[in-house]
């Protein structure tokens, strides 16, 4: 009886319409009040501070309130792009590389958090950031900081001793989600704070890079995050709120002491904003503004660069040589390549606890099969440089006066000839009593250039009559397999410090209990060698150890070391003076000309 | 039919039960450790690990803050107890409750689903009536076989090959290649945001719509010849019936059953999201969240994904037999 | 749904016979009508042409070769075990075909090709034995290219002079047609992209069938299940269809290959896992109905076991919407294998998939174009190809399409 006529759908589709602009209308409201509200937000934090800010001391050479580099306009927005979002921005707990980047620079210099202690881009040697001086006691086990009088936060409190035991202390908790830096404090026992400018270390080992360490953590505010002493009462509970804290504490962004401060996150936009810190204790940046951008696809990002999206990037191999360089590119960007010696090595590990790899000469003889000079001349097109050790090969803990290891297919038919292995059956198979060479090698998924790698190894090794399978595996899964030792042969990279101890990596007893030791590396003299460079203070002496485990290594081939790379780099021209250094790059030095800033 | 409507609503539950079962069985059972997440970056083309050890102890430290030291069959019965609630508890790698995550996630999802859906029903409906009306006619055999071509071609072929020539500088630069927004886009006004995001969403809607659109359009053809061949619309043509009208007002009606029951089944499709299409074009939504979680250990919004839409899908097909009930008098629940 | 075409002079059970042979015989007279479908079929035999001899068509080693005088055969003395087991399976297939069509009606009990599938499948499984046991491995690395263009050296090739595993770093990245043998170019690290495609046909057809192969038979089991003991067993067949239905498949593929490692027999079990719930509810369907049909009831009320209504009479006239779905079914486990390598869950390296060239395009779109256009037109002519034939089917099944 009731028809559906035209006349009802007419009805029903201008209902639905109706309703339609009303929701619309209702979402453009809400977006100004987001945007009335925010602006209220800033200029309420802003009176706040201005309120709150304690009368400056008097300034020493570098006076606060200076520009970092004179004659230079500040002001202006830039735009790095980074691959991967991180996914906390919580000083003490996050995991990946990028937000160690944005929390404490590319260079370990402050970006929004600094530390006691930095590097120093030239000289590579530990200079005082948040700290004036330091003391080492002469049993070496009891570290004294003097902070600097002037160090302040961006809300203008000054930055106390208190703050730097609450850190330490605070990492220290077990329910703190950081297990990966509280392994390195097992041997520091106590912080405390001597009066409000000093500070002072105990620990119970001596160890060489403890100093650096008591250094290092990024230094987090106390009047902030704990103004009532909850760590004393109750750090369980701190650290389980503190494990929460991804962005904003209590519903702002945190104070930081850096030249920077953590604007906003906007997590869809894929997008971090970070703002001058007009407060900075020392010279300020020059940049206004500075903006993380984060595109997985690389071919995205180009696209961004080139489009004016994004100002600075890192570039492959393929995008340095095929994508850029033509005349439109050159007029608006410049690359940069330059060699870390953070950049660490990638390598090819060789399961030593584990036939036929338990054998030197088997592993010489692979090391003479990779062909590395092919490789990184076709695949990376002459960019890596080739790696013969452990440590970073232009410092003073490598041995100069080895080479590199040779492409050499003769002599590792030989070596393999030597330790047993024949082609019996004649069908071009090698075999040791009466089992065929045969392996796996593991790789984690989604790292294209290692399985490049790995493909192009699977082809010489079956030219000489070794059969290798090549098995990726996820990431999570791939820990497990090294954690567990379960793998042949592994491929990985390893990132380095400037200062390397080779405990972690080569010392026999981190084959235990999940160290880094995954291929099971043994050599007594090399476990001698770092036990007593361990407790080595003097770096002449100290170096001279490493320089032989690094011959020792390089004889054993424990690893068949591979690359290290270089950081290569697009860059817009309207940045000026972004230097770049043997551990990074220092956002606070660059500066746009005024004429560029409005894009 | 409230027996009926009754019944299914509790048969939902062994069901919903069995898959959470099967999806928590399948985590657990796996390799892979969250708490051994190691501290890497992406750099030089492969992940470079900080080297250092994890120890035994501090593993288990680090399981017992995610609750994972538990046996499995307890930490199951806890998890249960907590979605009763509605709590899918908190993210091992956001470090924010689930729900929250997944809120932030799903607005790209659902805009790209929904224009997906508008795009589909208002061409293939009226492309399959078309091809029906004209059958064995030129229109008919042209668009039979662009459909065709359209269904057999994988999404991660044409998106590719669609970023290729129509994103590149060097071919036609008419689209943008990623993302959802320019550079920037919140501090426009509305419709000029609109407009952006729109035009960033072209050519995922596009991407995702071509394969429904074939299938669809089919649908609605075969539907409707079916019934233009029965005796009833011959009837209304013997009785005078214009042709425009016997399409419209009589086969039309009745063929649009089964299309109608398939958008029952739009429901769980709106929040899942397609993995490939979000990967091709950089954006993050459902599909790439649940994709990261598998990648992550991340077992809260595992669990949580595959509940949520087990639930729609089982709500969809509750709602498309109930639809069927409705449209067709020939069925009857009883 | 049988015609029934009864003569006088037939014994009467020569009668059941020969209709169920007519019936068949309608479809394919049906199916052959249809140029599409008939050009679909044409097309899905060559892949398989192509999966079968791929050996004989892209090899970097040459079918003889002469130097001086001494021949040697390095192609056929290289064959791996599982190309001797394809050879098998296909030769098992054709000897079956053959013979479902000589041998004389009476032998098998009325189904000669049903009856002799166990007799061929068994052949096969002992051939592949014997192959197994007796083929070793080999590697023969000899630059036979190099050798072949020496003086007083004669060899005959394949129409493609490469492996789709050996790398040539010199010669990385060349687009098509540039290089002289190198047809369709190189990829990312100079192996020929020609011979790669050929070779990837196995992976993905195996992975279709054998993916689709287990489907039907899950499903057809599960679904035969439920129509014909009902009740109970219907109640739980149908609870678990509905759980599969609700799991959303890919999400649970790739759960269970990023967890438990990337292997292809692994890729097949999950994709016929995931697929097989179309197929139980047609069978259930048919299966409920044609039970309570008069033959179905007669054949019950004579007491004949179950084993013989379901496969005597229920299931041959029941498989009809199966096996339509089914070809569908293939193009659809080949577009996920495609997807799976797309996002990077495919197989290991080195071995070819459509899917991994794909995958490997995709990092470098602007520069590899044909290694996004080549792959996936691949994948787009098997998958058009599956579906045509599909398609073709349900027309020529559908009895309302057919011109009396």
């Amino acid at each position: 009886m009731n028809e559906w006529r035209l006349r009802d759908t007419i009805l029903v589709v201008f209902m639905v319409l109706v309703v339609g602009i009303m929701l619309l209308q209702m979402v453009q409201n809400d977006r100004l009040y987001d945007r009335v509200n925010k602006a209220i937000r800033l200029m309420e934090s802003g009176r706040e501070n201005g309120a709150a800010s304690m009368p400056v001391p008097a300034s020493t050479t570098q006076a606060a309130g200076e520009w970092l580099v004179p004659n230079a306009d500040p002001g202006g927005t830039c735009i790095v792009c980074y691959t991967a979002q991180p996914a906390t921005l919580n000083p003490l707990t996050y995991k990946d590389a990028y937000a160690d980047y944005i929390l404490n620079g590319p260079s370990g210099a402050g970006c929004v958090y600094e530390s006691l202690l930095r590097r120093d881009p030239q000289s590579l040697e530990l200079v005082g950031q948040l700290a004036e001086s330091w003391q080492v006691s002469d049993d070496h086990l009891a570290f004294t900081f003097k902070l600097r009088p002037e160090v302040r936060w961006s809300d203008g409190r000054p930055l106390t001793a208190d703050d730097v035991v609450f850190t330490y202390r605070l990492m220290k908790v077990p329910a703190l989600d950081c297990q990966r830096t509280q392994v390195y404090y097992l041997d520091m026992d106590k912080v405390e704070a001597l009066d409000p400018r000093t500070v002072r270390f105990h620990w119970t080992k001596k160890y060489f890079k403890a100093v650096e360490q008591s250094g290092g953590l990024p230094i987090i505010p106390k009047h902030l995050l704990d103004p009532d002493d909850l760590l004393e009462k109750d750090p369980d509970a701190l650290a389980r709120k503190v494990n929460s804290w991804v962005f904003e504490w209590n519903g702002a962004p945190p104070v930081g002491s850096g030249p920077f401060c953590l604007e906003s996150w906007d997590r869809t936009a894929n997008r971090v904003t970070l703002r001058r810190n007009d407060r900075y204790w020392g010279p300020k940046a020059m940049l206004e503004r500075l903006v993380f951008r984060f595109i997985t696809q690389d071919v995205a990002a180009l696209q961004t660069l080139k489009q004016g999206g994004i100002d600075l990037m890192a570039l492959s191999p393929e995008q340095w040589e095929k994508q850029t360089g033509d005349e439109a590119f050159n007029r608006s960007f410049l690359k940069r390549k330059y060699y870390r010696a953070t950049a660490g090595y990638s390598y090819i590990g060789w399961n030593n606890r584990r036939a036929p790899f338990d054998d030197r000469r088997v592993r010489q003889a692979m090391s003479y099969l990779v062909p590395r000079e092919l490789i990184n001349e076709k695949i990376f097109y002459g960019l890596q440089k080739l790696q013969n050790g452990p440590f970073y090969m232009e410092g003073p803990q490598a041995d100069p006066k080895l080479g590199q290891w040779p492409y050499d297919p003769a002599k590792a038919r030989a070596l393999l000839k030597e330790a047993g292995f024949a082609d019996t059956k004649g069908n071009g198979i090698l075999e040791r009593n009466g089992k065929p060479f045969e392996f796996s090698l593991r790789l984690p998924a989604g790292a294209a250039s290692s399985q490049k790698i790995a493909e192009v190894l699977q082809d010489e090794l079956a030219k000489v009559g070794v059969r290798m399978k090549i098995e990726p595996y996820e990431w999570s899964v791939y820990i497990e397999k090294l954690d567990q030792r379960d793998f042949d042969a592994c491929m990985l990279a390893w990132t380095a410090a400037i200062d390397d101890d080779p405990r972690q990596i080569w010392y026999s007893r981190s084959y235990l209990d999940r160290g880094s030791n995954h291929i099971g590396y043994e050599n007594p003299e090399v476990d001698r060698l770092i036990l007593a460079a361990d407790e080595d203070f003097d770096p002449t002496t100290r170096n001279e150890k490493f320089r032989r485990i690094h011959d020792l290594i390089y004889e054993d081939q424990p690893y068949t070391f591979l690359f290290t790379g270089p950081s290569l780099l697009a860059q817009s021209r309207r940045l000026r003076n972004v230097n770049t250094s043997r551990i990074g790059l220092d956002f606070r030095e660059w500066w746009i000309p005024r004429a560029l800033q409005g894009s | 039919m409230r027996n009926y409507l009754l019944r299914r609503l509790l048969l939902m539950i062994p069901t919903l039960l069995g898959i959470t079962v099967i999806t928590f069985v399948i985590m657990r059972v796996a390799p892979g450790e969250p708490a051994a997440i190691a501290r890497t970056s992406m750099e030089g083309g492969g992940p470079v690990m900080q080297a250092g050890g994890q120890t035994d102890e501090l593993i288990r430290a680090k399981k017992a803050l995610l609750g994972l030291d538990k046996p499995i069959p307890v930490q199951y019965l806890i998890w249960v107890r907590r979605v009763m609630t509605l709590d899918f508890g908190e993210s091992f790698f956001y470090h924010q409750p689930v729900w929250m995550v997944i809120a932030e996630h799903i607005w790209p999802t659902l805009q790209i689903n929904i224009l997906t859906i508008v795009l589909v029903y208002l061409t293939a409906i009226p492309l399959g009536v078309g091809q029906a009306v004209r059958r064995g006619k030129l229109f008919d055999r042209a668009t039979t076989v662009a459909t065709f071509a359209l269904y057999a071609s994988p999404t991660y072929w044409i998106g590719p090959m669609l970023l290729i020539f129509l994103c590149n500088p060097q071919y036609c630069n008419w689209f943008p290649s990623n993302g959802l927004n320019r550079q920037f886009a919140e501090e426009l006004a509305f419709f000029p945001w609109l407009g952006d995001r729109l035009y960033h969403l072209v050519l995922p809607v596009l991407c995702q719509s071509y394969g429904a659109l074939a299938y669809l359009s089919k649908q609605s053809r075969s539907g409707l010849l079916e019934n233009l061949r029965a005796d009833y619309v011959r009837t209304a043509r013997a009785k005078g019936v214009s042709q425009w009208s016997a399409v419209f007002r009589h086969a039309l009606r009745n063929s649009v059953i089964p299309i109608i029951t398939i958008m029952a089944m739009i429901l769980p499709s709106l929040i899942g999201g397609s993995i490939i299409i979000e990967m091709i074009f950089s954006i993050q939504g459902m599909g790439w969240l649940g994709f990261n979680a598998i990648l992550q250990r991340d077992y809260p919004m595992i669990m949580a994904t595959a509940t949520i839409a087990a639930f729609l899908t089982l709500i969809g097909l509750l709602l498309q037999d109930l639809l069927y009930a409705w449209l067709d008098p020939r069925i009857s629940y009883e | 749904m049988s015609d029934v075409a009864v003569t006088a002079t037939d014994r009467p059970g020569e009668a059941t016979r020969r209709a169920h042979e007519t019936y068949w015989a309608i479809v394919r007279h049906q199916f052959a009508k249809n140029r599409a479908a008939v050009a679909g079929l044409w097309l899905v035999c060559l892949f398989f042409l192509a999966a079968i001899f791929a050996p004989f068509l892209a090899n970097s080693k040459p079918f003889f070769l002469c130097d001086h005088g001494r021949w040697s055969f390095p192609l056929f003395a290289d064959l791996t075990s599982s190309d001797l087991v394809i050879f098998a399976a296909a030769g098992c297939v054709l000897l079956w075909w053959v013979a479902g069509r000589v041998v004389p009606r009476g032998w098998f009990g009325g189904h000669p090709w049903f009856g002799m599938f166990f007799l061929f499948a068994g052949l096969f499984v002992i051939l592949s034995v014997a192959i197994e046991l007796t083929v070793g491995e080999r590697n023969d690395r000899t630059d036979y290219r190099s050798l072949a263009g020496r003086p007083g050296v004669r060899a005959v090739f394949p129409p493609i002079r490469y492996s789709p595993v050996e790398t040539d770093l010199a010669i990385r990245r060349t687009p098509p047609l540039r290089l002289p043998g190198h047809y369709l170019g190189t990829d990312d690290l100079g192996r020929d992209v020609a011979s790669r495609l050929l070779w990837a046909t196995r992976v993905s057809l195996a992975v279709g069938f054998i993916a689709e192969g287990l489907a039907v038979v899950i499903g057809v089991a599960l679904g035969a299940i439920a129509g014909y003991f009902g009740r109970r067993a219907d109640f739980i067949i149908m609870r678990f269809v509905e759980v599969m239905i609700c799991f959303p498949a890919f999400f649970l593929i790739l759960t269970v290959l990023a967890f438990f490692g990337r292997h292809l027999w692994l890729i097949m079990l999950v994709i016929g896992l995931t697929g097989w719930t179309d197929n139980a509810r047609f069978i259930r369907a048919e299966f409920l109905r044609l039970r309570n049909q008069e033959y179905g009831m007669a054949a019950r009320a004579l007491g004949l076991g179950w084993v013989r209504i379901v496969f005597r009479h229920l299931l041959p006239n029941g498989i009809a919407p199966v096996l339509v779905n089914a070809s569908f079914g293939v193009a659809a486990a080949i577009l996920i294998e495609g997807g799976l390598s797309f996002l990077g869950f495919g197989v290991a390296p080195p071995r070819a998939t459509w899917g991994t060239m794909l995958n490997e395009g995709r990092e470098n779109i602007l520069d590899l174009p044909w290694l996004i256009i080549l792959p996936g037109l691949a994948i787009f002519l098997a998958v058009s190809a599956y579906n045509l034939v599909g398609e073709g089917l349900r027309d020529a099944l559908d009895p309302k399409l057919r011109e009396a």
